[in-house]
């Protein structure tokens, strides 16, 4: 019997002897049923006012005492985690009874200390990182007699054998805590005495103890010479005694001052490794013998070893190859033999592998099952076996749920097995056996979910083929549909009823619903900052409502997603009833956020060479960057940013001369957000842009201010859409084309105010932003900019992407992407009056973009072969070969993204596209073209990148032929 | 001496005349047990009680032990008993406690789902114990016993208050 089952029957029988003889009550018998008619709620003698506590106490004033209200009171308080114990009294009262809920606080442990007398004998770090391994950085005070006996044993493990250590707990208030004080009474080390070893170590006795820090008259450390006899053992498996072995036992004398040792020491025979019978590839015998490896010639390695050998010889068409292992003993030294015999290498026939008995399904359509099985291949059983299963699977699939697959193998006479080379006639024979349709489906026990809704969650229908893993799928959706409603402990078990003739099989699920948990209370603890709304918005819990599995899943990501809290975790706190307490805990992140970083831009760009041509050159950039933020303001999870970035650029060279400044231009970017989470009544998330930049382009430099509101929503996982209202003044300067070359717009306003709204939507479902492996991307945004609202010129503008990502089926991880993006712009005409370039004033109506606004392409992550900016249909690039920009764009690009080895990979492109001055001219027969490799090595803030592209045609701009090549190195993936 | 576990959870009278009705005794992993819980087990005799002068201490021992045990049980989820051998275990109980059984149940706060649910995880605990430690020596279980707890956080909080 059992003990605890001893423990259950005596207690049985004694209290069947006594209970009916007593007739006793618990103290609160005599208060059951009376009026409550106070409740007080106390820590330490001084009230408690919390209102989250008070609305914990079950027991209201004016209700009849029930003890479960009081039990469910405690559990509830208790769970908030603040408290050790909470105590109920009661006190009779005029008119009913008086309640008193007494808490007594928490006093976590705030600093453990360690006292030595006369010293610790071990260095304290030691004992804290010790204490704290094993019990916590602050450990429960009710542990700190345990602690004291882990610390002794700590001691005995290290020689100090009479070792003492007394645990002291003192608590403190305001706030409540605990000091943990362990005074230690070391003693002194024990020393070794006498040592007997047992076995011979090469380098002699004295050495020997001294390496294993055992020499009689040293203080006796056993952990240490643990420790050293292992590193002693592993040198010499090291040297090929793979039988070495070493341990060693202590006896304490009577005052535990010293101690006798007996040393073990099996050094063991040299073990050397042979291979004979047939060869193996001696790249391929430590891999498939890790004799060495594994420092080890145990009976299962080397029974794994052979099977590894046979395995190997089969996957090379040695359909019946052997392998025997043997141990040769002499002279200190143990050789193993593996001898392989591996017979003739069997092929399939001309015939190929013969189908018997399949009539639902043809034989063509087992073709991928069969592709390593076709005439003349090379024959490998566990092909064959695979081919088994994967019909056997494909009848299932289609209902034929008791189709039986089976595989021989017929010897050819074409090879004898004493040839080298032999011939087999795969045979796969099928028994189809009937087609199972989907029967009945019925559902039994469910009393709390209809049955349409049970029906609707199951993928199996009346009729269709019957396929087991289908049903099992079912039976997990309607569990599931359980278990979202609070039935933790529902069980369902689904029976397929097949009729006589096996055609068709009725589906029984049997459910076992249990008792149906809902949420009493929602606990929050840990927000310290956050206001508790902000926590309550995100959870899917709602008090009074069911404990569904999915609600309480998807909440804990939610908090997750709000960013606010290092840690979260959502439980239950059961306390036995159909009503359980949620407990959220969360430990809230830093509010202010520091991150600074820098490093060096390489890119070729333009500049205007001899003769105010277009050159390009390759630049230098040193770059830096810093972001504050601040987070969580005032408890509602808003948030403000400040990111500020600088670049030195190389300046312009001046005119006539190529000379530059290497430093010399200044590209900046800061920008201020203000963020708000699910604003507008928790709809959307609202964020404030203030943004002031300079920066340069090919042909020209630019500085813009501006401000924009945006409102987004996420309205599927993935699915986000966004408006936006933007305002700002973006000013031109330094352009590198002449005046005459400039668009007129851009002559006649230097400096344009825009303003307008945009909207767009994105679906993404790639499995890593920085660096996918698969999914999509799909975005478009529209913008309207018009004078109407308080701009100086209106267009309209959209921009469209798709970018898909597919690891291909090989071994190594390599990943296609492949992106197409189209620009459509077109400008709002209006008259201005201006200044022609001879000086009189003219009117004239202008409807282009302001280059600001324009799309350009080339560069490291459009078309790769060109530098920055520098692709364009002929009538976007000025003669001396400055880019104009145009209204129209199409890229088109395909990646190949491949690993080398480690983080580093390599990756083989062909981008295409060009740039449109008009909408209307946009011509697939214009586009630009390149092809190039690039490599990429995998770092923590994404792959960074170093690609050369190659022009497929190179034209004649200005008289002068484009650069055959162009190379970018930068962070981030080209898309 | 069902009569000194009562005696005993008396003790902490308050000089004012207030009696301690309820309280946390113990807190195992997270799971508290309170002063409601020994008495409603000792009353309905499904644990083992003791004499004074610490009536308090082998039940509530027992219920810790019980905890710990029930934590590994879970750990496993062996299957559920039939609902008929729960029914036999909650008709013996009532059968021993006779007419006082509402009154036990009502003194301690605990519904009769509760108490099934309590019967159920003490059959739980026989099956996995029978499956786990078959005919192997009771000192072999209270060992494990001992490991369970030494691994566990148990917390028994001081009476004398």
């Amino acid at each position: 019997m059992r003990t605890w089952s001893r423990i259950l029957a005596a207690a049985a029988a004694v209290v069947a002897c006594v209970v009916p003889t007593i007739a006793a009550q618990t103290p609160a018998a005599a208060f059951i049923g009376q009026r409550v008619v106070d409740v007080q709620i106390v820590a330490e003698g001084r009230p408690v006012d919390d209102p989250m506590i008070m609305g914990l106490v079950e027991t209201d004033v004016g209700d009849p005492l029930s003890m479960a209200k009081v039990r469910e009171s405690i559990t509830h308080i208790f769970g908030l985690g603040r408290y050790q114990d909470v105590q109920v009294d009661a006190t009779p009262a005029a008119g009913g009874v008086a309640l008193r809920y007494n808490l007594v606080p928490l006093h976590n442990v705030q600093r453990v200390d360690f006292r030595g007398t006369p010293s610790l004998g071990l260095s304290e770090d030691v004992l804290r990182d010790a204490v704290s391994g094993r019990f916590g950085a602050s450990p429960p005070p009710g542990r700190a007699q345990e602690i004291a006996r882990f610390l002794e044993q700590l001691y005995h493990d290290r020689g100090f054998l009479t070792a003492v250590v007394v645990a002291n707990a003192s608590e403190r208030h305001d706030p409540d805590r605990t000091l943990l004080q362990f005074n230690v009474t070391p003693g002194s080390r024990a020393t070794i005495g006498s040592v007997e070893i047992e076995g011979s170590p090469a380098e002699g006795r004295d050495a020997f103890l001294k390496r294993i820090h055992a020499s009689p008259g040293a203080g006796y450390e056993p952990l240490q010479i643990t420790d050293e006899l292992s590193k002693y053992v592993q040198r010499l498996r090291r040297k090929s005694r793979y039988l070495a072995a070493g341990s060693y036992s202590a006896r304490p004398s009577a005052d535990l001052r010293t101690v006798a040792l007996t040393v073990s020491l099996v050094i063991g025979p040299t073990v050397t490794i042979a291979f004979e019978g047939d060869p193996i590839p001696r790249e391929k015998q430590s891999e498939l013998v890790p004799i060495a490896r594994e420092a080890s010639v145990d009976e299962d390695l080397i029974e794994d070893a052979i099977q590894r050998i046979r395995t190997f010889l089969n996957q090379q068409g040695h359909w019946k190859a052997d392998a025997t292992a043997s141990r040769q003993e002499g002279d200190g030294a143990l050789r193993v033999v593996f001898t392989a015999h591996r017979g003739p290498q069997y092929r399939v026939t001309d015939r190929g592998v013969e189908m018997r008995g399949n009539r639902a399904i043809p034989t063509e359509q087992f073709r991928s099952a069969l592709v390593k099985l076709q005439a003349n291949e090379i024959f490998i059983e566990s092909n064959l076996s695979a081919a088994v299963s994967a019909i056997a699977g494909q009848y299932q699939r289609l209902g034929y749920a008791q189709a039986k697959v089976s595989a021989a193998v017929d010897e050819s006479t074409d090879g004898g097995s004493s040839s080298a080379l032999a011939r087999v006639q795969p045979v796969i024979t099928i028994v189809e056996g009937p087609l199972t349709l989907v029967g009945e489906i019925s559902f039994e026990g469910n009393t709390r979910i209809p049955t349409d809704q049970l029906r609707a969650s199951v993928a199996s229908t009346r009729d269709a083929p019957y396929f087991e893993p289908r049903v099992v799928a079912d039976r997990e959706a309607v569990l599931l549909e359980y278990l979202n409603r609070g039935f933790a402990s529902a069980n369902v078990i689904v029976t397929p009823v097949p009729n006589a003739e096996g055609t068709r099989a009725d589906l029984r699920f049997h459910i076992t619903e249990g008792q149906q948990t809902f949420v009493d209370h929602i606990l929050i603890i840990g927000n310290t900052r956050t206001d508790e709304r902000v926590i309550k918005q995100e959870l899917l819990l709602q008090e009074g409502k069911p404990l569904g599995l999915e609600d309480l899943i998807e909440s804990q990501r939610r908090l997750g997603a709000l960013g606010l809290f290092r840690r979260i975790r959502v439980e239950e706190l059961s306390h036995g009833s159909a009503a359980t307490d949620v407990l959220v805990t969360v430990e809230e992140a830093a509010a202010t956020t520091f991150s600074y970083g820098g490093g060096m831009e390489a890119t070729k760009a333009l500049i205007e060479g001899a003769g105010g041509q277009a050159e390009e050159r390759i630049e230098f950039a040193p770059r830096g960057f810093f972001d504050v933020g601040r987070r969580n303001l005032g408890g509602k999870n808003r948030s403000v940013d400040l990111f500020t970035r600088v670049s030195l650029r190389p300046s312009d060279p001046e005119p006539g001369t190529t000379n530059s400044k290497a430093f010399g231009f200044l590209e900046y970017r800061v920008v201020g957000t203000f963020t708000q989470p699910r604003a507008i009544r928790g709809n959307a998330d609202l964020s404030l842009t203030l943004a002031a930049e300079q920066g340069r382009r090919s042909s020209f430099n630019f500085a813009r201010k501006g401000v924009n509101a945006e409102v987004a929503r996420r309205l599927s996982p993935g699915l986000r859409a966004y408006a936006r209202y933007s305002f700002g003044t973006t000013r031109t300067f330094d352009e590198r084309l002449s005046l005459e070359d400039q668009a007129r717009i851009d002559r006649l306003f230097p400096q344009v105010r825009l303003s307008g709204f945009s909207g767009g939507i994105s679906r993404d479902t790639r499995d890593d932003v920085l660096d996918p492996e698969r999914g999509t991307f799909v975005s478009g945004e529209g913008t309207l900019a018009a004078r109407a609202l308080g701009g100086q010129v209106g267009f309209l503008k959209s921009y469209v992407q798709g970018l898909w990502f597919r690891r291909l089926p090989a071994r190594k991880r390599i990943v296609f992407a492949s992106r197409v993006a189209l620009g459509l712009a077109d400008g709002f005409p209006r008259e201005v009056t201006g200044t022609a370039i001879e000086g009189q004033p003219v009117s004239v109506t202008v409807e282009d973009l302001p280059a600001s606004e324009r799309f350009f392409a080339g560069g490291d992550t459009t078309i790769r072969g060109f530098a920055l900016d520098t692709v364009g249909a002929p009538n976007t690039i000025s003669p001396s070969g400055f880019p104009r920009g145009g209204n129209g764009l199409l890229l088109l690009n395909g990646e190949l993204r491949l690993p080398v080895w480690g983080d580093v990979g390599a990756a083989l492109f062909v981008d295409g596209g060009n740039v449109f001055d008009r909408v209307t001219e946009m011509d697939l027969a214009e586009l630009r073209g390149s092809v190039g490799f690039g490599l990429r090595y995998k770092s923590p803030i994404g792959p960074i990148r170093f690609d050369v592209g190659f022009k497929l045609d190179r034209r004649e701009i200005g008289g002068t032929l484009e650069g055959r090549r162009a190379f970018h190195f930068s962070i981030g993936q080209a898309f | 001496m069902v009569a000194a576990v009562l005696f005993a959870v008396t003790v902490g009278l308050t000089a004012s005349g207030a009696e301690i009705i309820d309280r946390i005794l113990a807190v195992v992993d997270g799971a508290i047990i309170m002063q409601s819980d020994v008495t409603m087990a000792v009353r309905l005799g499904l644990v083992a009680s003791a004499s004074a002068p610490d009536p308090i201490t082998v039940p509530l021992e027992a219920l810790i032990e019980r905890r710990l045990i029930l934590e590994e049980v879970d750990r496993y989820a062996p299957p559920d008993p039939p609902d008929a051998q729960v029914d036999r275990q909650l008709d013996d109980i009532r059968a021993r406690v006779g007419a006082r059984f509402e009154t036990i149940l009502a003194e301690s706060g605990i519904s009769v789902d509760q108490l099934r649910r309590h019967v159920r995880d003490d059959l739980r605990i026989e099956a996995y114990l029978q499956q786990r430690f078959g005919t192997m020596q009771p000192s072999a279980i209270r060992d494990w016993i001992a490991g369970l707890r030494r691994r566990a956080n148990v917390n028994v909080l001081p009476r004398a208050q």
